[in-house]
């Protein structure tokens, strides 16, 4: 609940952004003015914020704790084109309720959790065939292990639903993590 | 429909479930961090503590400066739509807390009001967690809901995480240098272990039935 200056959440940053990190190691993360996006695991909302000046659609951004979602719902009363959905990212149901068949143009992934890549898999459903899906991967919470070695594991399982067209690593911004372009097949 | 009128729905709902979220235990850790600080301090202020639970009360409320927020207690009615709802008893409590600071938020006559606090404490944990109090002092049970971080976060770990919440130094320290294991950290306070001979058998007993009487203290009084 601390009130931060206004030059840290409105500037990107790419120790404190995935989205920014990425775009700075030279990852094509076009947005048109129209896009709706779906943001999964939205947090308070620093990442959401600056995102949600280079489009005019909608940002639906998907956050679970509630502490944190208070802080999405205050932003949104500063920017016009959010909306906050409070609810687990693997509930489907509840989600597409929320979305009122919106079309989504760019899906964007961020949970560091242990089923990371099941909650990708569950969530495409949600969107057609054309979307592009950002993915940014943490290794460390899915295992201990050599992080080459379970980008490896993350890839295999990746490849029967997807199409990969990029990966790359965040290295000197975020440690033991990787960035994801994926398509749907 | 609309692209406003999306936003505005899902607004609208996000509020109504996150009112469901927040839990009758912020009171709970309210009263017992003020007691630690009482403890720690010789004469703290409370304005970050009036500050969080305010936030708890009004969620979405925007105030410019944090010394404000003894004017807005004053006038407050209680009477929230999107946070948490309070007893009448509960309010009272809050009333007595809050009258007897002074414009700088410190306690006036800390004799007279901290064994009153503590009472009020004892009170309310006795209250909402009437299973899980019988085996330790609500006091104790207060500070480990505080440290965890609310009652949703405690009922979900495994009794032996119980046991050692508060010595998390020591039990990193013996998984990277191999020391010794801690064997208790938070309950070794509680009067049970103190008087216990084998300590070690004791505390884990404990926690054992610890975790038990919190699950039911859980599901009979905070979930929906």
């Amino acid at each position: 609940m601390k009130t931060r200056s206004k030059s840290k959440t409105e500037e990107w940053n790419p120790y404190t952004s995935k989205w920014e990190a990425a775009f700075e190691k030279g990852l094509d993360l076009t947005v048109n003015k129209t896009d709706n996006i779906l943001y999964l695991g939205a947090s308070s909302g620093t990442t959401v914020n600056r995102v949600s000046k280079l489009t005019k659609g909608i940002i639906f951004a998907v956050e679970n704790s509630p502490q944190m979602a208070i802080n999405l719902v205050r932003l949104s009363k500063k920017r016009q084109n959010i909306a906050p959905i409070f609810s687990d990212a693997r509930d489907v149901v509840f989600i597409t309720k929320a979305l009122f068949n919106k079309k989504i143009n760019i899906l964007f992934q961020d949970i560091p959790s242990r089923d990371q890549v099941e909650i990708l898999i569950n969530a495409s459903k949600l969107v057609s065939k054309e979307c592009r899906i950002f993915f940014s991967l943490k290794t460390q919470s899915i295992s201990q292990q050599n992080p080459k070695k379970t980008l490896q594991e993350v890839m295999e399982k990746l490849k029967t639903c997807f199409k990969i067209i990029l990966v790359k690593n965040l290295e000197p911004f975020h440690k033991k993590h990787y960035f994801l372009i994926l398509r749907g097949s | 429909m609309d692209n406003k009128q999306i936003i505005q729905w899902n607004i609208q709902q996000s509020k109504k479930n996150i009112k469901k979220n927040i839990l009758k235990d912020r009171i709970i850790i309210f009263f017992t961090r003020i007691v630690e600080d009482l403890g720690k301090y010789k004469n703290p202020n409370f304005y970050g503590r009036l500050k969080e639970l305010f936030l708890s009360i009004y969620p979405y409320f925007d105030f410019k400066d944090t010394k404000q927020i003894y004017d807005h207690f004053k006038k407050l009615n209680f009477k929230s739509r999107e946070g948490l709802l309070l007893d009448k008893e509960e309010i009272d409590y809050v009333k007595f807390f809050i009258n007897n600071l002074d414009s700088n938020c410190k306690i006036k006559d800390r004799n007279k009001v901290e064994p009153k606090i503590k009472e009020m404490l004892s009170l309310l944990v006795k209250k909402y967690l009437p299973n899980s109090s019988v085996l330790i002092e609500p006091y104790l049970l207060g500070k480990i809901i505080s440290s965890v971080g609310g009652i949703k976060n405690l009922y979900r770990k495994p009794s032996s995480t119980i046991q050692l919440i508060g010595a998390e130094r020591a039990m990193f320290r013996h998984i990277s240098k191999k020391k010794p294991s801690p064997k208790y950290g938070l309950i070794y306070y509680s009067g049970k272990i103190q008087n216990a001979k084998d300590k070690g058998k004791t505390s884990r007993r404990l926690a054992n039935k610890l975790i038990l009487g919190i699950r039911i203290d859980y599901f009979q009084m905070f979930a929906q």
